[in-house]
């Protein structure tokens, strides 16, 4: 596209004052430092997520395994406890019914543990990082 | 890029950076100063995704670019004062000779829309091509080619009315 000639030579001589180029550059290199330090803080808050997580799965599998060793025992305990509070029960289809409840307990359980494992894991290492 | 790379850069770039948002503002150095330094930073954050075949000036003047038109939407917003009297403040508080050797030509600049504006300077003053144009300002080169149009034709007839 052509240029116009007299619009090309008003531009071509443009060069308005600016502030001080040092001041600029300061102000500058001083909202970098700023910006650093908050990547930074992010960084280290997003390790500490991935550190909390990765213990609390691990916990959370553990407990969740050995308490499973324990639904047998769990589900008896629920039979023998609609026993004692029921009248007119049925002896084949219960223990099913409190496998499944024992379980559900297991699971609860797990998740329970896990989200306590989180957050006790993210405040150790905050309080690690800021002594 | 490190840190200091990226500073080398600035240094290189930003007077004829600052220049452009001096004329893209009507002649308001601090404010086209303060767009200087919200894009340098928002290009320090992003530099990591910047491709090894990609130029950092054109990629920065399209960064300089859209935070130029985002505060002045949120100009518009919060603001009642029009172009012409913010010009007329910018001039009246600025005691250099420059404002008045330039007051002409701000006046003439601020009263085109702000693309055309840009596209007139970018074309003018910092010497881009209309295809580098168009990718700075992500639209299409037959758009740039009409805003060029339409923008020194507006300037003309606003200089001569001032002369």
């Amino acid at each position: 596209m052509e240029k116009d000639d007299k619009l090309r030579n008003l531009f071509a001589n443009y060069n308005p004052h600016l502030p001080d180029k040092a001041d600029f550059m300061e102000s500058l290199q001083r909202k970098m430092e700023s910006l650093e330090w908050i990547k930074n803080r992010q960084a280290q808050e997003r390790s500490r997520h991935r550190k909390a997580v990765f213990i609390a799965a691990i916990i959370g599998i553990v407990i969740g395994f050995a308490i499973s060793l324990f639904v047998p025992l769990i589900a008896n305990a629920l039979f023998g406890l609609s026993k004692c509070l029921s009248f007119d029960t049925n002896f084949d289809i219960i223990p099913q019914k409190y496998f499944v409840g024992a379980w559900m307990i297991v699971s609860v359980g797990a998740v329970f543990t896990s989200i306590n494992a989180y957050d006790f894991c993210s405040a150790m290492m905050l309080r690690r990082e800021n002594h | 890029m490190t840190r200091n790379d990226f500073i080398t850069i600035v240094e290189q770039t930003q007077g004829a950076f600052r220049r452009f948002l001096t004329a893209l503002c009507g002649g308001d150095s601090f404010q086209a100063d303060d767009i200087a330094q919200e894009a340098f930073l928002k290009a320090y954050l992003a530099c990591d995704d910047l491709s090894a075949d990609s130029k950092f000036k054109p990629w920065l003047y399209r960064i300089g670019y859209t935070t130029f038109i985002n505060h002045q939407r949120s100009k518009s917003k919060h603001s009642s004062t029009s172009s012409i009297d913010a010009v007329a403040d910018v001039i009246a508080t600025d005691s250099s000779d420059d404002a008045f050797r330039y007051q002409e030509l701000h006046e003439a600049l601020v009263k085109l829309s702000e693309k055309e504006r840009s596209a007139v300077l970018l074309f003018y003053l910092e010497d881009y091509s209309t295809k580098e144009i168009a990718e700075i300002m992500e639209t299409s080169n037959v758009a740039i080619r009409q805003l060029l149009t339409r923008g020194r034709k507006r300037l003309r007839e606003f200089l001569k009315q001032i002369d």
